[in-house]
């Protein structure tokens, strides 16, 4: 019994602990682990170079195709342009490298190689393909994002990861979570287009392109579309083309896909069709919409096809093929949707349609009747990650994606066969 | 030293000696009739405290079951379900070793105190309408000294007083208008008074 006071105090004693407020308040520390988005600047002393020509080097992270008579040109994104004698696909002979700083888009017509330049345009003559000559340039062509007297020009983002101590429930970036609520800043959102993102046209003299193009060459003048506009160039002096007009589209403009005079172009929020009949003067004659999402091009007739994806930059979870009529260029009509994994860019030759599904290489569909097509796989090609492809006359379909160039014989489309590959580092 | 670390050690060092102590004076009678056995608790319990914003009550249930070494120590494990905030994604199931020391007492009550000490697994891993992509969980301890009010043989009730420590780990999905991947992982500690109730058999 004398032992039970000790017990009263015990009592007193963690009372008295508990009472400090500290011993009873949760702590929480936080780390915030989210994609930052830095500025990258280019300063015209930098870029506003010769460009030079190098020895062939190997693909590193190619970007577009584009295929001129035996050559072909395919992008090293960011920094050149890889040229390949093709003449015979069967063994591609790489020949050179022009470096061309900020690099993503090209487009070819009559021997001169047009390429961006970060913001501005550069032409190369390829008259002598082992031997290309820097043959003039087009200053501040390409819309950029901002000038910085000491930086230079802002010409994209690039995501960073970023990690932060910040204190729990008060997150301060573009969204946070509060009580369970998730709030998010709308003043802090902000735009950035990446030409890169996504490139066929077709002409005597000109060259063929993919379906994921921002560049284009038609009616002899070269189109090229930023995140809002499509722009057009006069090539009456083609060492420099001169931007002659700018007409704004939308938003979320990503590709250019002309036919005949007619100007296709695809966007986050559908597929614009433009009468190109006064080169000069682009006019507007619908919007196809359909739901957000990245959406390549291709027409064949009077069907269109547009494949929709997901992603980041896309904002979506959509990824279908829509099957368009466009018998009526003002009223265009889906036709049919149907589900694909993750379809990239696009090509068509005679009754057999290619999609590049990205990791799971490309599958070819009988194009036949377009109600059927999705269900009416015929074919694939797997093995690498597809981005875009090329098919041309002759039964050629060329494939780019991260792990390379790939090129196959397509007389049967329903037994692909490879003649070659070009693989990436 | 961390509060939670000084108030354990503080119950700890509290305890033994008066273990010690009574040990030695415990009277001849009572080890003389002490048989040792197993003994089974269930108690319900609250958990008080706050988040640094607002006051935070939450509750609790436990299992322990001990075997009495002696008049004045039992030893045990024991698994229960806490929930420290009535949010999705704070719930916990805890498992824990326990060590209980009983005082000496002359009438029918006998005061007694428990340290517990071990792991809370988180109850709730993912929770979509709270962006909840994952929850860990972490130590667990808790102290309490309490009285034991025999009700029938061995059948007695339970009323206890104590601190109760959870540290946790949660990750949350963080939505953004270029939907990248953006997460928020909290290192939580849960500090609370615990008070008890429950019955013995």
């Amino acid at each position: 019994m004398k032992n039970f006071p000790t017990f009263y105090y015990l009592i007193g004693l963690l009372s008295l602990s508990l009472a400090l407020p500290s011993c009873v308040q949760d702590s929480c520390e936080a780390t915030v682990v989210y994609q930052g988005f830095e500025p990258v600047y280019a300063k015209p002393e930098n870029f506003r170079l010769p460009i030079e020509y190098q020895p062939p080097r190997h693909l590193e992270n190619p970007g577009k195709i584009y295929v001129y008579q035996d050559i072909l040109l395919i992008n090293e994104r960011e920094e050149g342009v890889h040229i390949i004698n093709n003449s015979n696909p069967s063994s591609p002979v790489p020949i050179g490298f022009v470096e061309i700083p900020g690099n993503v888009d090209m487009a070819v017509r009559g021997n001169m190689l047009y390429a961006d330049n970060y913001v501005d345009l550069v032409a190369i003559d390829l008259t002598n393909p082992e031997s290309p000559v820097f043959a003039g340039r087009t200053e501040d062509a390409i819309p950029h994002q901002g000038y910085d007297e000491e930086l230079g020009y802002l010409i994209r983002y690039d995501q960073i990861p970023v990690t932060e101590e910040v204190p729990c429930d008060q997150y301060a970036g573009v969204s946070f979570r509060r009580g369970g609520t998730i709030f998010i800043d709308v003043a802090a959102g902000g735009g950035a287009f990446d030409l890169s993102n996504e490139s066929s046209g077709q002409a005597q003299d000109v060259g063929v392109g993919g379906s994921m193009a921002r560049f284009t060459l038609a009616q002899d003048h070269l189109y090229v579309v930023d995140e809002y506009n499509l722009h057009v160039f006069g090539l009456a002096a083609p060492k420099q083309p001169e931007k002659l007009t700018t007409v704004n589209v939308g938003w979320g403009i990503e590709t250019l896909f002309p036919y005949g005079d007619k100007l296709f172009i695809g966007a986050n929020n559908g597929m614009y069709i433009f009468d190109n009949s006064v080169p000069t003067a682009p006019v507007q004659l619908s919007l196809f919409q359909h739901a957000t999402a990245c959406d390549p091009v291709f027409v064949d007739g009077n069907t269109a096809y547009v494949t929709l994806r997901d992603g980041q930059e896309c904002e979506t979870f959509t990824n279908q093929l829509d099957v368009v009529d466009i018998t009526s260029l003002t009223n265009p009509v889906l036709i049919k949707s149907f589900e694909m994994h993750n379809p990239h860019g696009l090509s068509k030759l005679n009754n057999a349609l290619y999609i590049c599904e990205n990791e799971q290489g490309v599958k070819i569909f009988d194009a036949t009747n377009p109600e059927t097509i999705g269900s009416n796989q015929i074919g694939k090609m797997t093995g690498f990650q597809a981005y875009d492809i090329i098919t041309l006359q002759g039964d050629l379909a060329i494939v780019i994606g991260e792990d390379g160039l790939y090129q196959y014989d397509i007389s049967d489309p329903a037994a692909p066969r490879r003649l070659s590959n070009l693989l990436s580092l | 030293m961390k509060p939670w670390k000084a108030a354990l050690l503080l119950m700890f060092l509290s305890l033994t000696p008066l273990l010690v102590k009574a040990q030695a004076t415990a009277g001849v009678g009572e080890q003389e009739v002490f048989r040792p056995h197993l003994q089974h608790e269930v108690q319900y319990g609250n958990l008080f405290g706050n988040d640094g914003q607002e006051v935070q009550n939450g509750v609790s249930l436990q299992y322990i079951g001990t075997y009495r070494i002696n008049p004045y120590l039992a030893i045990g494990a024991g698994l229960g379900a806490q929930t420290y905030r009535f949010n999705s994604g704070y719930s916990y199931f805890p498992f824990w070793a326990v060590f209980k020391g009983y005082i000496p007492a002359a009438g029918r009550v006998r005061p007694f105190g428990q340290i517990a000490l071990g792991y809370g697994l988180a109850l709730n891993r993912k929770e979509e309408d709270l962006l909840l992509v994952d929850a860990r969980g972490g130590f667990n301890a808790n102290s309490a000294v309490g009285i034991e009010i025999p009700v029938h043989e061995e059948l007695g009730l339970l009323i206890s007083l104590g601190y109760q420590y959870q540290a946790a780990e949660s990750t949350y999905d963080i939505a953004n208008w270029w939907l990248t991947d953006s997460k928020e992982i909290q290192q939580l500690r849960f500090r609370r008074i615990h008070l008890q109730l429950g019955v013995k058999f």
